[in-house]
């Protein structure tokens, strides 16, 4: 290997010249980016389940990097022996988790890693049903017509639609506009669009300050079915 | 691990001890496996709020902000959420990047406060309650007296009656005593929606509050007398004591 | 050269979502470029990034902390690109026009590109051998040096110079020949 290491190209270098420097300039720009492209590929690795080969190549890493076993084939022979039968009775559920559950994955990632609170989304276990404040429970939003005067659309946007302005129209009928959508229980806040521009409060409900943003909201509490 | 020696043991014959040995020092190892995450659209979400930020500096900075915060533990999609609201109000840049990085503040003490926490949902109404000035002790002490229970509704409640003008202390107090006497959540969203409406009827926020909080406990205290004195039969509704009178 | 903060490495490895989102987010410009200027068509191009990101996350655990980032990530992509490369056999196909990235160059660059000079780059990039493409593109594009192009593609410093030398020779000579820019 040589020992000449200058390279980087804010150095001076015997191939620059002024056409190297415009065939970089034409290389250099970024392609446009498709959003889509970066969603599918996290999409492909939240969903990849690894290879049997590839559990087992992480867990003999593991495993001779935590207690130093000697790699002769034997050592390895006996070892890759133990795998496949403790795959086989995770498998079959015989063995449960570290967590007492036998789930068919559980969370960890590189064992020498500091490990997250149990609240990391990366470690949550398996649960069970879900709670019943998690379940939605529907919720009917009314303005008389008179309050929005020609309007020609109207949307609820609040924290239960993820602010989303278009997400949730509501519909007139006899001079009232109206939706109904299912809400988790709990206070939530929201207020109507008009037009896609302008927020009202909804005046049949009482109002709330917006600490963070400054508009009017109003507020809604949703009780548990 | 002793339920782990348990079972190999069932499965396992004598023979093979040599064999269950080395099981038992690989098996947490060999299923401590990289997590398959539930949720592929929180980090979808996250880029597509992100996206709607013009400004580079504070996309990158919500990022980091967000990314901190999975890595500590706390919920991100919450800031997903205050992100969004911001671009969808047409705040400032900054001030979206405030509001978001406030609310992670707030979540971090919540987590810390309501410890098991049941979900997001719960957490965010913490973060909510921390955001109107209830103490970290409150939370606890909700959290105390009702370690399994959802408290996203009690504090959903609890938040609107101080942004409602109810003092702090009184709030507070109420709620947690009624939590102590077991109102159910239907009973205490009530309570915030005729406190709403008394004090919009033109009621002092703090008599407001009272009035319906000593209604709720009597409420629970005829069920519980009911119950004791004359155990219903099926289909038999039991009917509450007579309203509260109003001074 | 990594443009990413170690402490957001470091989380990715970890497991956490977030951060590897960050990570791509980071590297999938520079890696589509790459992938483009290597392979000529932006659907391969995408292909062969996505692979590598997946291979990247699979990885990422083993990847030593303390080593450079960048050179193990091109030796990733790269292997992506020879291998799609290898499957479509189109060595010498020509970019598609319409997705040369023609908007502004990067601080770096003193020079703006001309629509016309940039697609007689892309042309002759497109006939050079590939070994001699990918050598030129990590160091002078993606500013590799060459103890980081041996990690990446695993021939000696003294081969990629040559792979190098020869690449800016053929640019050289035909891109004067076509006579654009002087």
């Amino acid at each position: 290997m040589s020992n000449d290491m200058h390279n980087r190209r804010h150095d001076p270098h015997p191939d620059d010249d002024v056409l190297l420097q415009q065939v970089r300039a034409a290389l250099t720009p970024m392609p446009e980016v498709d959003r889509r492209a970066i969603a599918r590929i996290l999409t492909a690795v939240v969903h990849r389940q690894p290879t049997r080969v590839e559990r087992l190549r992480a867990w003999w890493d593991h495993v001779t990097g935590r207690i130093g076993v000697a790699t002769s084939p034997f050592a390895r022979g006996v070892a890759l022996a133990a795998a496949a039968l403790t795959i086989g009775f995770v498998a079959r559920g015989a063995l449960p988790s570290r967590n007492g559950t036998i789930p068919a994955r559980v969370a960890n990632a590189a064992p020498d890693a500091t490990v997250p609170t149990q609240t990391s989304p990366a470690l949550q276990p398996v649960e069970g049903a879900a709670e019943r404040a998690e379940l939605r429970v529907p919720v009917q939003f009314v303005l008389d017509a008179r309050e929005a005067a020609g309007a020609t659309t109207l949307h609820v946007v609040g924290d239960f639609n993820d602010w989303d302005v278009s997400a949730t129209p509501m519909s007139l009928e006899r001079g009232v506009w109206s939706t109904s959508m299912p809400i988790t229980p709990g206070r939530h806040v929201y207020a109507f669009v008009v037009d896609g521009a302008r927020w009202i409060a909804d005046p049949r409900t009482p109002q709330t300050k917006d600490a963070d943003f400054g508009r009017p909201m109003s507020v809604v509490i949703v009780q548990a079915p | 691990m002793r339920s782990t020696k348990r079972s190999a043991r069932i499965v396992l014959g004598s023979a093979r001890a040599v064999v269950v040995a080395t099981v038992f020092a690989i098996a947490p190892a060999l299923v401590a496996q990289r997590a398959v995450t539930p949720d592929a659209a929180t980090t979808g979400a996250t880029i597509g709020a992100l996206d709607l930020i013009d400004d580079v500096a504070t996309r990158t900075a919500i990022r980091t902000l967000i990314a901190e915060a999975a890595a500590n533990g706390l919920p991100t999609a919450p800031l997903v959420t205050k992100v969004r609201e911001g671009v969808a109000k047409r705040a400032a840049p900054d001030r979206i990047r405030t509001a978001t990085s406030l609310l992670a503040q707030r979540l971090a003490v919540a987590v810390a406060a309501l410890a098991t926490s049941r979900g997001d949902e719960e957490l965010a109404a913490g973060a909510d309650a921390l955001q109107v000035g209830v103490r970290q002790g409150t939370l606890s002490d909700m959290r105390r007296i009702w370690p399994t229970k959802s408290l996203t509704v009690p504090l959903g409640v609890l938040v609107e009656m101080i942004t409602s003008g109810v003092p702090h202390a009184s709030a507070s107090k109420r709620v947690r005593d009624l939590l102590l006497k077991g109102a159910n959540t239907a009973q205490l969203a009530s309570l915030g929606a005729n406190v709403r409406a008394d004090i919009a009827a033109g009621l002092a926020p703090d008599a407001a509050m009272e009035l319906r909080s000593k209604g709720v406990l009597s409420l629970i205290h005829s069920e519980a007398v009911l119950t004791l004195s004359s155990p219903a039969s099926p289909g038999t509704p039991i009917r509450p004591g007579p309203p509260p009178v109003k001074r | 050269m990594s443009s990413l903060d170690p402490r957001i490495l470091r989380k990715a490895q970890q497991g956490d979502r977030d951060s590897f989102a960050l990570l791509v987010e980071s590297y999938y410009p520079r890696a589509l470029r790459f992938a483009m200027q290597m392979l000529g068509r932006r659907e391969d191009a995408e292909e062969a990034v996505q692979d590598a990101f997946v291979r990247v996350h699979d990885n990422l655990a083993r990847f030593r902390e303390d080593a450079p980032f960048d050179p193990w990530f091109f030796r990733i992509l790269g292997n992506r690109c020879r291998t799609l490369a290898a499957k479509r056999n189109r060595h010498h196909e020509l970019i598609d026009y319409g997705d040369l990235p023609v908007d502004a160059a990067s601080e770096d660059a003193p020079y703006e590109p001309d629509p016309a000079f940039t697609r007689h780059v892309y042309r002759v990039l497109a006939e050079l051998p590939a070994e001699q493409r990918e050598a030129f593109l990590l160091h002078h594009v993606n500013d590799l040096d060459y103890e980081e192009m041996t990690i990446v593609t695993g021939a000696k410093g003294s081969t990629l110079r040559m792979r190098v030398k020869r690449a800016i020779d053929a640019l050289r000579v035909r891109l004067r020949d076509g006579a654009l820019h002087e």
